[in-house]
């Protein structure tokens, strides 16, 4: 698989996570969107891993749950 | 819709050196995080002076201390209870528990955030697509749901997939069989002692031929009888289906599956584990194929607890050659071969029960169950392997069983004494059977 088409899918999910954070943030008072976007940002996370980020872990947000 | 036959066809295509290279920056983001995160691997890095920006290689992962089952076991035993020291997140971010069964001792429990649990089932992912699991399937699963991780997560890959699953919970193993009937399931997951037990069942209780149901293709885990051939062939012939092998456990994650191609062997799925291989005696680590060792490894993305460097005792080769199914991910041959806590010495020869296995299940006059009990005897060992003849099969008893002493010595450089019981006398069990029973200790 060619190296622009990983870059593409990569800045489409950043996007992606970027929304997800963004949602998380507004909705800390809200738990029914709160806990669900934590499972969204999971699925996030996923994606990210088979795109072959590395070094995610060792950042603050793991897509865990809040 | 294009279908391929990656889940990942990025990753699991990576050229060796960039896989390689993705390895490495996994495995220090893995380090990092445990050090930083969880107090018992802090401790056990500094105790043995390390620190995470001392790894700059891949061959220096193995200068990172290994733990095994009694050290994590016993990182347990403080606060945050029940998972100690082990722990990398706030406790309220564990969202799943489960535990290893205990066979040798205080279980270890095992926490998972919900990032955790979404890896569990995306590595599950990656071996049921690979063994043509797709939409159109739906999967039955005859596992109780429990405190054990067993299928849990390939019922939630199923579902990931876009598979329909069906839950064959509570409900005992003839209903099982006639509930895959009910509702047609094409694919199924189970151990290889429980599927050849159901297929028993459904001939004897039901008088129904389970190669005649709608099944297609069977997952194993738990057991390596998937990955001896002589079972996987009895699996085969018994449900009229392709039989696949995987391997895993509860503290690592799943890390190895057989694709389609079914090439005689497990890849390691090595974007989300590092394998390393590691002589027995020397601790030497073995990169070619030829000798075999034990299996170190390293889950780069599990969190809440992380896995690295775990003793796994499974015993292991790589293969020489690369499967035809395209995918880099390396292959180790025949599966995992046994454990290195079951090896045994024997009349002072190394046994591994896997070798009885292959024997007994290559002879179709036997039935399923087997077991195998060593006990002193005098200065030295005596071996029993007690068996079952197949209905039918009395009249050629004799000729039968030295046909079988002479595949035993041949195989295992061990003479045995065999005893024939009835057929449906030996214990059946439903989950990890428990055939090799070591009683010397007992003397």
């Amino acid at each position: 698989m060619d190296e622009s088409r990983i870059s593409e899918l990569t800045r489409l999910l950043s996007a992606l996570n970027r929304a997800a954070e963004a949602l998380a943030r507004a909705a800390e008072d809200f738990p029914a969107l709160r806990r669900n976007t934590a499972r969204v940002k999971a699925c996030l996370r996923m994606m990210e891993l088979n795109l072959g980020q590395a070094g995610a872990a060792v950042e603050d947000d793991q897509g865990r749950p809040d | 819709m294009r279908d391929s036959p990656y889940w990942n066809p990025f990753l699991e295509t990576l050229a060796p050196e960039a896989l390689r290279a993705l390895q490495l920056r996994k495995f220090k983001a893995i380090l990092t995080w445990a050090y930083q995160r969880s107090p018992f691997y802090r401790d056990l890095y500094r105790a043995a002076g390390l620190e995470p920006a001392d790894v700059r290689t891949l061959e220096d992962a193995a200068r990172v201390p290994k733990v095994d089952k009694s050290l994590l076991r016993s990182a347990q035993s403080g606060e945050p209870f029940p998972y100690g020291r082990l722990l990398a997140v706030p406790p309220e971010e564990v969202v799943e528990f489960r535990q290893t069964s205990g066979t040798t001792g205080q279980p270890v429990y095992q926490a998972d955030s919900w990032s955790d649990w979404e890896w569990w089932s995306e590595a599950w992912s990656y071996i049921l697509w690979s063994q043509g699991y797709r939409p159109r399937d739906r999967v039955f699963l005859p596992f109780g749901y429990n405190v054990f991780v067993a299928f849990w997560a390939g019922h939630y890959a199923a579902e990931k997939i876009g598979c329909e699953v069906v839950p064959g919970g509570v409900l005992d193993t003839a209903a099982r069989v006639l509930k895959i009937r009910e509702v047609r399931a094409t694919a199924m997951m189970g151990t290889p002692t429980y599927l050849l037990n159901m297929a028993q069942v459904a001939r004897d209780r039901l008088d129904l031929d389970p190669a005649g149901l709608t099944i297609e293709k069977i997952t194993c885990a738990g057991e390596p009888g998937a990955s001896i051939p002589s079972t996987k062939r009895r699996l085969e012939e018994a449900w009229g289906a392709k039989v696949f092998d995987h391997a895993g456990a509860t503290e690592i994650g799943a890390w190895g599956f057989e694709c389609g191609r079914q090439p005689g062997g497990l890849h390691v799925n090595e974007a989300f584990f590092l394998a390393e291989v590691e002589d027995l005696d020397t601790g030497e680590l073995i990169t070619g194929p030829g000798r075999r060792g034990k299996l170190i490894i390293t889950a780069f993305d599990r969190l809440a607890q992380p896995c690295v460097r775990f003793d796994s005792k499974d015993i292991v080769e790589w293969a020489a050659e690369p499967c035809p199914c395209g995918r880099t991910f390396r292959l180790v041959k025949g599966g995992v071969l046994g454990r290195a806590d079951d090896i045994t010495k024997v009349k002072g020869v190394l046994l591994a029960p896997s070798a009885i296995e292959e024997v007994v299940r290559g002879f179709t006059e036997l039935a399923d169950e087997y077991e195998v009990v060593v006990e002193r005897a005098g200065e030295g060992d005596r071996i029993t392997l007690k068996v079952e003849l197949r209905p039918g099969a009395e009249a050629a008893q004799e000729e039968l069983l030295a046909r079988l002493r002479d595949e035993l010595r041949l195989k295992t450089n061990l003479g045995y004494a065999i005893e024939v019981h009835p057929f449906g006398a030996l214990p059946r069990y439903e989950v990890k059977a428990r055939r090799f029973k070591d009683l010397r200790s007992r003397h």
